[in-house]
């Protein structure tokens, strides 16, 4: 069943998992190169792929160095990392070296897909810096800097937009606090985690029915937050 | 018999104490001694004790006359001071000597303590007693909480190696089915699917038990959990919307309720999930028809309780331990240690967990976290 022409770069050295991957994003419609270490990967990355599949533990190296290197030359591929890692505090750190979304170890090939097509929807869709964005019945209109929830417009200050926008722009990708505080405040900034706690709260004051009971902007504990679709 | 060896000291430090009590002893007997010789001489050579120096005395009689003064006073101090340190230092031995004693006779893997001192009198020495002794008692508690843990780490253990080989048991056997029956080409594609479909559950099983080995580990090595403000409204809307799909697999109702004005916690988020997570999964395997997971205010923190329709807690009236509960609510095959990580994650934030009958039918299963995050009401 074709379901896209994307082209993956899956770095993993077990080959049992190396082989089932492929097998699996190739039947799914994707065209894939695998690659067992650090440096061939480095060398692979120079052909240009749409996602790529990063294991952390690699064999002559750190997977989230590689990511690290992606992001410092430039490099905005989207990278979804596979881990058997996923405390609250590696995950922060893959965050902050620039992947766009982790699956933990073990996990089910479905998901894996269906997290792939998130990441390359969500990203494909980060080209259109303006206009209108819904969620839900949430919307926010970023040249008429105006947002609202159905008929409701909300009374938001600057920061409280900006933090809407860039979370609204992003659906479903979790943002560290450091991430936060650099994108909307800005790198010069020189603000807490708690100054993003409490932005958070006030901006889920406006937006959510019960703010005890977001259902828009949601925790991802331990890490981030992350703006979705109301179940 | 205690192999280690003795620290080795400089030979000053070694002799200093005792070189210093001696001078000091010598010189006040010099002083005691002096007094009445010199007034000896004095009557023995006619001369006026008080004037040092008579006019008789040659150069050479002065020299003997200190000479004999210096000796008799020096050796008379010096064997006064070696006795008085030695019978002063003989406590110090003593306590030196029941430090290194080995315990109980030297037994292997004894943990029992060296000691206790003997803290007679109110001197120096018996305050380094006291403070020793001190001490040892800390250490004495610290050794116990360590046996404690250990013991408890053992249990664990076997309980951790029952509850991975059940559904690896049944992981294995189930492949070498599907297996064989490839061999024989008695490939059935619906009976495939289904025994395929019970091996993953399996191997989920093995995956979760690792999640809950993982959290319990961290729980030990972590002083504290860590400590963010937590909504337990969001816990019990993600905890749902995390279970509805095996709810919904068993046709049952899954649904969250919050009671009103419910407080910020300062918690770790993810481990009071997983906890909460760990209560309705159990729960769903015991209810009929539907599981309502409920947080409300205490006076500390939360409370996250877990409802359901099922038979209830067998043989039990109203309340009931923990303890019991995790017995009777564990799967057969299991020794329930996703409830024994919910107890744990309760234990660390402060809290505790409980279970009773309701009198309207089915069980509640609760635990309660905290404490409230600063500036919340």
């Amino acid at each position: 069943m074709l379901e896209s022409r994307d082209k993956l770069l899956i770095v993993e050295d077990d080959e049992g998992l190396q082989q089932r991957l492929r097998s699996t994003l190739t039947d799914l419609g994707f065209v894939v190169e695998v690659t067992d270490s650090r440096a061939a990967a480095q060398n692979a990355l120079r052909q240009g792929f749409d996602l790529v599949l990063l294991d952390l533990g690699l064999p002559d190296g750190d997977g989230l160095e590689l990511c690290s290197e992606l992001r410092a030359r430039g490099d905005a591929t989207p990278v979804v990392i596979l881990t058997a890692r996923d405390a609250p505090d590696e995950l922060v750190r893959g965050l902050d070296a620039g992947a766009d979304d982790f699956v933990a170890k073990p996990f089910r090939l479905a998901e894996l897909a269906a997290r792939i097509r998130a990441v390359l929807r969500r990203t494909k869709g980060e080209v259109v810096p303006s206009g209108r964005r819904c969620i839900g019945e949430l919307w926010l209109d970023s040249a008429e800097r105006m947002a609202g929830v159905g008929e409701r417009i909300l009374e938001l200050r600057r920061r409280e937009f900006d933090l809407l926008e860039f979370l609204i722009s992003h659906p479903g990708r979790i943002w560290t606090r450091g991430q936060l505080l650099d994108r909307v405040w800005g790198r010069d900034f020189a603000g807490e985690d708690r100054t993003v706690d409490l932005h958070v709260a006030r901006v889920r004051a406006h937006v959510e029915e019960d703010p005890r009971r977001p259902r828009y902007i949601q925790t991802v504990w331990g890490v981030g937050y992350r703006m979705s679709e109301p179940s | 018999m205690n192999d280690a060896p003795r620290p080795r000291l400089r030979w000053w430090r070694r002799i200093g104490p005792r070189l210093c009590l001696t001078v000091i002893l010598a010189v006040v007997c010099m002083e005691i001694i002096t007094i009445p010789l010199w007034a000896w001489i004095a009557s023995v050579h006619e001369f006026d004790w008080v004037d040092p120096w008579p006019a008789s005395w040659s150069l050479a009689d002065a020299v003997i006359e200190i000479s004999v003064f210096l000796l008799v006073g020096v050796s008379v101090g010096g064997v006064l001071g070696l006795v008085a340190s030695r019978v002063v230092l003989r406590r110090v031995r003593t306590m030196a000597a029941i430090a290194e004693r080995t315990p109980s006779d030297g037994v292997a893997g004894s943990t029992e303590l060296p000691g206790p001192y003997a803290e007679d009198g109110d001197d120096e020495i018996t305050q380094l007693a006291r403070a020793l002794n001190r001490s040892r008692n800390r250490a004495g508690e610290l050794l116990e909480r360590l046996r404690e843990r250990d013991a408890l780490r053992l249990e664990w253990v076997a309980q951790v190696s029952h509850d991975l080989r059940t559904p690896l048991t049944a992981l294995t056997t189930s492949l070498e089915e599907v297996q064989s029956r490839i061999a024989r080409d008695e490939v059935d594609g619906d009976e495939l699917a289904g025994q395929l479909g019970v091996a993953i559950e399996d191997a989920e099983r093995v995956s979760s038990l690792a999640g809950d080995l993982l959290d319990v580990a961290r729980l030990e090595t972590e002083a504290q959990p860590r400590r963010e403000e937590v909504l337990p409204g969001e816990v019990v809307d993600a905890t749902v919307r995390l279970l509805a799909p095996i709810a919904r697999r068993r046709d049952l109702v899954l649904q969250g309720e919050c009671a009103p004005e419910l407080p910020t916690l300062l918690a770790d988020g993810r481990l009071v999930c997983r906890a909460l997570e760990n209560l309705v999964s159990n729960s769903l395997q015991h209810a009929r028809a539907r599981v309502t997971v409920v947080a409300s205010p205490t006076p500390t923190g939360a409370r996250f309780a877990v409802i359901d329709d099922g038979p209830g807690f067998a043989e039990v009236d109203g309340e009931v331990s923990f303890r019991t509960a995790l017995e009777l609510r564990s799967r057969p095959d299991s020794a329930g240690i996703g409830l024994l990580v919910t107890q744990r994650v309760a234990g660390a934030h402060g809290g505790s967990v409980g279970a009773c009958n309701r009198s309207e039918g089915g069980a509640e299963v609760w635990f309660e976290v905290g404490p409230v995050a600063a500036g919340d009401p």
